[in-house]
């Protein structure tokens, strides 16, 4: 298996999940208050990432961002792996029925409103908040799993390795867990790890719009979308945010790649 | 032509060797393709004869290292830059390659890819010469105009095309890769035919890899064996397919004509398999917004039995209905008329409904068990993700009473000791095994529920000649022992005749011959079935 791959990977996820964790109990500075004379300080000893526009510590702001956004983007691809997987294998062992073209029309529904477009409902609906967003961003998730597994099942399905399973008797839920999901993971774990950092950046999304996680609750996506008008003045309000989001797509994606090889008998014992 | 000079050395490999990432994968290659002479290159899988013909034309894998010399026409290709090469390569010497649907660009027409290959080479007036180009290798322009696209072509025309391409520019050299290994026998004899025709014509050196010995017989003048990355054997066909090849050569030639002693063959007694009017058709053409789609019938009112302990091999060409047949039997997918009975008992009979296929499993456990299968390919029947117990243990499932993990493991291992695995394969994946070894577990997966008819779909006809004879072996051995009846379907009757008792030909989805295999090869009654036989390629000294 890679190991080229799972160190760097793991490292970077570990980083995220520590600093996520730490901030529960302890972050350099208490982000509630708010020194308007130490606004927008470039990095230095004191605060080693510089201040925000109200001059509070970014390390401690990414500490707790971390949090919300970790939560946010991993719940909603649990959601979406969660209903989306089944119904996808659900549509591709009845392919070709009524149950197939029910699953598949309501996720073309789904599709065709935008994720904000369903979060500003369900926010009528419900209120604000970030269990909201996780929802609405979830929701929106569940017909791109469906999509993917149900069209790389199709091809399963034909499979002679697939037919001989049916050959032995086995059912078509039986044969969906034991041969076709199997075979479907490293698709999965990669459009996991791309929904994941999609999630994220819908969470900013909403959270600019106000549907998000509400101030003060920090997030990295409202870090990044509040600091935009000020990047010329100072970047490194921007960067962080920024390098925080990439440095969690990168961890996950490396991480996944490692587990996908795993995952995979014919490269596990590979170099 | 050039009838003068036929004869003289045109490609010579001196000591060519090949290594990747520090393994040798050709080790001292020597032959020569003399001027408008034919080149039989054999080997099986594995054997290095395909890196021979990409070493000639310097189209190695990158990070290979290639070392020796090639002598094509007075120059040293080992030593040519790739400038000088790219003039070379399609201009001089022209190449075919195995799979016509692959060496084909989709999205062009077939005009356009023979004109491309001439204009790569400066020739004006492409669209003409590609014309007459495709008229050459037999694809009339009125019939099969040049503004066609690949899918619109049947696998033989398509290979036609490859021919084309490769043959555009007139080189002296044309190197054709296994060029009839994907078609059927009868596509195949015409190409084989075509190749020779174009070879009179043109003064054409002609190198054909195949693994099929047969498939060069009545085609090479020179022959070179080849295994494990070395030439075992090389020199005039005569002389090398006479005593004087080498041990593994003669192996070669044995393993191509196997067949089981006769006096092991069980006599049939009891009818095991009735199938009664069979018709199982699926929607083509387009699709209305009301009234139903107009159905194919791929298998069009067939009707055979098969007996307790005998063998019925069943023949036909690629589209003829073979695969939905063995589909149907096994009840994998819905029949429209008619009825598959076993030992008397009704398996599938038709459903009413003729509209989307249903997914109930409409075979009974205890049937299931009486008939099993073998697919054709041995890399794609078995799930890359389980054991090879788990694998083998799976049509336990259809047990009433399923065993305890440790029988399980029990059964699995004394199985796979039955069929020449060593037990201890069981904790491996199938990847970890060669073809001839997977299709071996197959055997041993169809085997375990202890089934009295097993359906060998292809079952030998990806594996090498001598993998091939050692399967074949193991199967008559274990109808033997086991009382088993075999349906043997394939589409390569050489293997069918050796190992078959009765046969049935099959065409368009009804069969157009029955009788005994004997019978049929000597008197063969339909036209079809005629051309079948006489278009399989046979080895100097067989009937």
């Amino acid at each position: 298996m890679r190991l080229r791959s799972l160190i760097p990977g793991a490292l970077l996820v570990l980083l995220v999940v520590v600093a996520a964790t730490v901030s529960i109990v302890w972050t350099p500075y208490d982000i509630t208050r708010l020194v308007i004379a130490d606004r927008l300080q470039p990095p230095s000893a004191t605060h080693w990432l510089g201040t925000d526009q109200y001059g509070r510590d970014i390390v401690s702001m990414l500490m707790i961002g971390a949090r919300t956004s970790l939560v946010v983007a991993l719940v909603a691809v649990g959601i979406g792996a969660g209903l989306g997987v089944p119904l996808g294998l659900l549509a591709a062992a009845r392919r070709g029925t009524l149950v197939d073209e029910a699953i598949m029309r309501m996720n073309d529904l789904v599709f065709a409103f935008p994720a904000l477009v369903i979060a500003i409902m369900i926010t009528a609906v419900y209120g604000a908040g970030a269990v909201n967003a996780i929802i609405a961003i979830g929701i929106f998730n569940v017909p791109v799993f469906a999509r993917l597994v149900r069209g790389a099942a199709l091809s399963l399905w034909t499979r002679e390795f697939v037919l001989a399973a049916r050959v032995a008797g086995k059912g078509t839920a039986r044969i969906s867990f034991e041969h076709v999901l199997p075979n479907l993971a490293s698709l999965l774990v990669v459009q996991a790890t791309i929904q994941f950092s999609l999630g994220i950046l819908a969470e900013a999304g909403l959270a600019y719009v106000g549907l998000g996680a509400s101030p003060p609750t920090p997030s990295w996506g409202r870090m990044l979308a509040e600091s935009q008008t000020l990047v010329s003045i100072a970047p490194h309000v921007a960067l962080f945010p920024g390098l925080a989001i990439v440095g969690a797509v990168l961890g996950l994606n490396l991480l996944g790649d490692a587990l996908r090889d795993w995952l995979d008998p014919r490269l596990r014992h590979a170099r | 032509m050039r009838a003068e000079d036929a004869g003289r050395a045109l490609l010579s490999l001196e000591a060519v060797g090949v290594r990747i990432g520090g393994a040798d994968i050709l080790t001292d290659i020597a032959f020569t393709v003399r001027a408008g002479k034919t080149l039989g290159i054999v080997g099986e899988s594995g054997s290095g004869k395909s890196m021979c013909a990409l070493a000639a034309m310097r189209l190695l894998p990158r990070g290979a290292a290639l070392s020796g010399s090639i002598g094509f026409d007075g120059q040293d290709l080992a030593r040519l830059d790739e400038r000088a090469l790219q003039a070379i390569r399609g201009g001089e010497i022209g190449m075919v390659f195995q799979e016509p649907m692959t060496a084909l660009n989709p999205l062009k027409t077939i005009g356009d890819q023979v004109a491309e290959s001439l204009r790569q080479h400066g020739t004006a007036d492409v669209h003409r010469r590609a014309a007459a180009t495709l008229e050459r290798v037999g694809l009339a322009n009125d019939t099969v105009p040049p503004g066609r696209y690949p899918h619109e072509l049947s696998g033989g025309q398509r290979q036609r095309v490859v021919i084309a391409i490769a043959i555009a520019c007139r080189p002296k050299l044309l190197i054709a890769d296994e060029p009839t290994t994907a078609l059927d026998v009868t596509t195949q004899a015409a190409i084989l035919e075509l190749l020779r025709t174009l070879q009179r014509e043109d003064g054409l050196a002609l190198v054909l890899i195949t693994h099929d010995l047969a498939v060069v017989a009545d085609m090479a003048d020179d022959l070179v064996v080849m295994k494990d990355g070395r030439v075992v054997d090389a020199g005039s066909f005569d002389a090398v397919f006479a005593a004087t090849g080498s041990a593994y050569t003669r192996s070669l030639i044995t393993a191509s004509s196997w067949a089981p002693d006769p006096s092991t063959r069980r006599k049939a007694g009891g009818e095991l398999l009735v199938v009664e009017g069979l018709v199982v058709g699926y929607p083509a053409g387009p699709r209305t917004l009301f009234g139903a789609r107009e159905r194919f019938r791929a298998v069009d009112g067939l009707s055979f039995r098969v007996e307790a302990g005998e063998s019925v091999g069943l023949v036909g060409e690629s589209g003829c209905g073979k695969s939905t047949l063995t589909r149907a039997l096994l009840g994998l997918t819905d029949i429209d008329e008619g009825t598959v009975r076993f030992r008397g008992e009704t398996m599938t009979a038709a459903t009413t409904s003729t509209s989307g296929a249903s997914r109930r499993d409409p075979v009974s456990r205890s049937l299931r068990r009486e008939i099993q299968v073998v697919f054709q390919d041995p890399y794609g029947s078995f799930d890359p993700r389980h054991r090879v117990e788990r694998l083998v243990a799976e049509p336990l499932h259809l047990l009433e009473r399923r065993p305890s993990a440790a029988r399980r493991r029990e059964r699995v291992g004394a199985m796979l000791e039955r069929v020449g695995i060593a037990p201890g394969a069981m904790r491996r994946y199938i990847h970890e095994f060669s073809g001839g070894q997977r299709q071996r577990i197959a055997i041993a997966r169809a085997l375990i529920v202890e089934p009295s008819l097993v359906v060998l779909d292809e079952a030998v006809s990806a594996l090498d000649v001598s993998v091939r004879a050692q399967v074949l072996a193991l199967l008559a051995e274990l109808a033997r022992d086991e009382g088993l009846a075999y349906l043997f379907i394939s589409h390569d009757l050489s293997v069918v005749q050796n190992v078959t008792d009765r046969l049935l030909v099959m065409r368009a989805g009804k069969i157009v011959e029955r009788g005994d295999t004997a019978d049929v090869f000597a008197a063969p009654a339909h036209t079809y079935t005629r051309a079948l036989i006489a278009a399989v390629p046979t080895l100097p000294g067989q009937s």
